[in-house]
């Protein structure tokens, strides 16, 4: 009954998806509240979101299968099926922030390799096709193949979430050893998502992983200490940085939780679906705040830049609804998935 | 051959002629601005001043917005140009995040000036080249450079405020000007070496 009502509500949120797309095709953008000032919105954060959460499954599966631990490979065969719709609800999400979505395979032929945004194209192919092959059983659980397809999928995982490192990095030059803390951040911060989920999904499946709770801990201080590093770097700023304390804050909590579940009631299904979707909301709200951050940029000269208005950005109704759809189209296909795997 | 423009910001009055000059050349739809003289207040009460800070793109000589393009819709000449080809730009808006100068537009529509009205004549000859969802900027005035003309700007400019020719002739006027009151560039720091300089005559 319950996956009925889901796959209605998500049938619902598909339609929605497709209303709200095809609108904003004849409108353009000008439904979204983006402006010249704020150009990436709702849609590049849900983009970041999912893919950084179908990049810390795919790092899962790929452990999984490279060091062959055939308890956890049930598991990871659903939670290829969460990845797998985390690719395309990310590919919805960047479709419809693009002003001409359907030249959007033009990427593939620019070949310009200094921008982020050609290797962040590639790499997600290269995942969405290894995820595939993956899902349709092609995959042995040992062997040569495996390795390879595990070596493959780690890099291509791997490689991407650290590729969305360079859209924040600084425009002109880089440099090798700049800005220490969005390497670690990006690539926790997939982990931790991509664990809470999977974690959820162990639930929801009934499979047991013991090991899980204590991971979950390890990957939330993993989180938390690139987050408290660049609030250390930032003290002397004259930025407040409320955000991000409420972010930090949030992690401590959900660190807090975790360790209580661990020590007083270990397994514990709902403390545990209740600490991954606060570890899920504690993802997204980091991702949304990197890229405000990232677009609250001075135009004056100093010292007048110090009292220039920052750019406000809050999305409209029509975006959500947008994002929401893609939310429904991506559980619309798990539901499929799953439904074509049940035997 | 290396073009650069070069501002006086002694001589500009913020009077935004250059603004309407090239909105008159380009023809750009109504709320682009390529050109925009921004305006800020030095000072306090009773001292404060109002200063003008004209921003065309400034045609960086290292652009961040050509290294983050997916597609290769922008591109540079070998005269310096940093222009974008409308039929490769796919609106990611990459090229807007990454450009310190904020001189880039996208075209969230393509807008007449008058509204509730058909486009007039010239809007209806001017706009057809305004493809909705992409990219847009200053080009320099690059179809009057081929003629052997001047920038719209630079043309208009009723204090002369701006002098436009090339950075590699030791003898043009606008590398004179920049030797003789030592112009600088806005955001030098960044590195994206900008071919607009700043001086005060």
């Amino acid at each position: 009954m319950t996956s009925w009502i889901i796959i209605l509500a998500a049938s619902i949120l598909s339609i929605i998806w497709v209303v709200m797309f095809f609108r904003q095709l004849t409108s353009g953008l000008t439904a979204t509240a983006l402006d010249d000032k704020f150009t990436w919105g709702l849609y590049v954060q849900g983009f970041f979101y999912f893919s950084a959460l179908a990049g810390g499954i795919l790092i899962f599966i790929a452990l999984v299968s490279l060091f062959e631990i055939s308890t956890l490979r049930p598991l990871a065969e659903t939670a290829a099926v969460v990845s797998f719709a985390c690719l395309v609800s990310a590919a919805l999400l960047l479709g419809s922030d693009l002003g001409k979505p359907f030249r959007g395979a033009r990427i593939l032929t620019g070949k310009n390799f200094a921008s982020p945004l050609t290797w962040d194209f590639y790499m997600l192919s290269i995942c969405g096709i290894l995820n595939l092959v993956f899902l349709l059983g092609l995959i042995p659980g040992k062997g040569f193949l495996n390795m390879v397809w595990s070596v493959l999928c780690l890099i291509a995982a791997l490689g991407y979430v650290m590729i969305h490192t360079l859209f924040f990095l600084s425009r002109v030059e880089a440099g090798f050893r700049s800005q220490p803390f969005f390497g670690m951040d990006t690539l926790a911060q997939s982990l931790w998502g991509g664990m809470a989920l999977v974690n959820l999904i162990a639930l929801a499946s009934g499979y047991k992983t013991p090991g899980l709770t204590t991971l979950l801990i390890v990957l939330t201080v993993l989180a938390l200490i690139p987050l408290a590093g660049a609030k250390i770097a930032s003290l002397g700023s004259t930025n407040k940085g409320f955000s991000q304390i409420k972010i930090i804050a949030l992690d401590v909590a959900v660190l807090i939780i975790l360790l209580l579940i661990r020590l007083f009631s270990p397994g514990n299904p709902i403390y545990l679906s209740i600490v991954s979707v606060l570890i899920l909301t504690a993802v997204f709200l980091e991702k949304s705040h990197l890229i405000r951050q990232y677009q609250r940029k001075p135009t004056l000269p100093l010292p007048y830049s110090r009292y220039e208005e920052v750019p406000d950005y809050s999305p409209t109704l029509g975006e959500w609804a947008l994002t929401a759809g893609s939310v429904g189209v991506c559980t619309l296909l798990i539901s499929l998935m799953l439904y074509l795997k049940m035997p | 051959m290396r073009y650069a423009m070069v501002i006086d910001l002694q001589k500009c009055v913020g009077c935004n002629s250059c603004t309407v000059a090239c909105r008159a050349e380009q023809g750009t739809p109504a709320g682009v601005h390529f050109h925009k003289v921004v305006k800020y207040e030095a000072g306090r009460y009773p001292n404060a001043k109002m200063k003008f800070l004209p921003m065309p793109c400034m045609h960086c000589q290292n652009p961040p917005c050509l290294k983050v393009c997916p597609t290769g819709a922008t591109y540079q000449c070998e005269d310096g140009l940093v222009l974008i080809d409308h039929d490769k730009c796919i609106g990611c808006r990459a090229c807007m995040v990454a450009c310190p100068y904020e001189t880039r537009h996208f075209l969230w529509d393509v807008a007449c000036y008058f509204d509730g009205q058909l486009p007039t004549p010239f809007e209806q000859v001017k706009q057809d080249s305004f493809d909705r969802g992409t990219v847009v900027k200053c080009n320099f005035c690059v179809q009057r450079l081929v003629q052997g003309r001047l920038p719209a700007c630079v043309e208009t400019c009723p204090s002369q405020a701006r002098t436009f020719g090339d950075l590699d002739d030791p003898e043009s006027e606008a590398s004179r000007l920049i030797v003789l009151h030592r112009g600088t560039r806005f955001r030098e720091e960044l590195g994206t070496e900008p071919s607009v300089y700043y001086i005060k005559g």
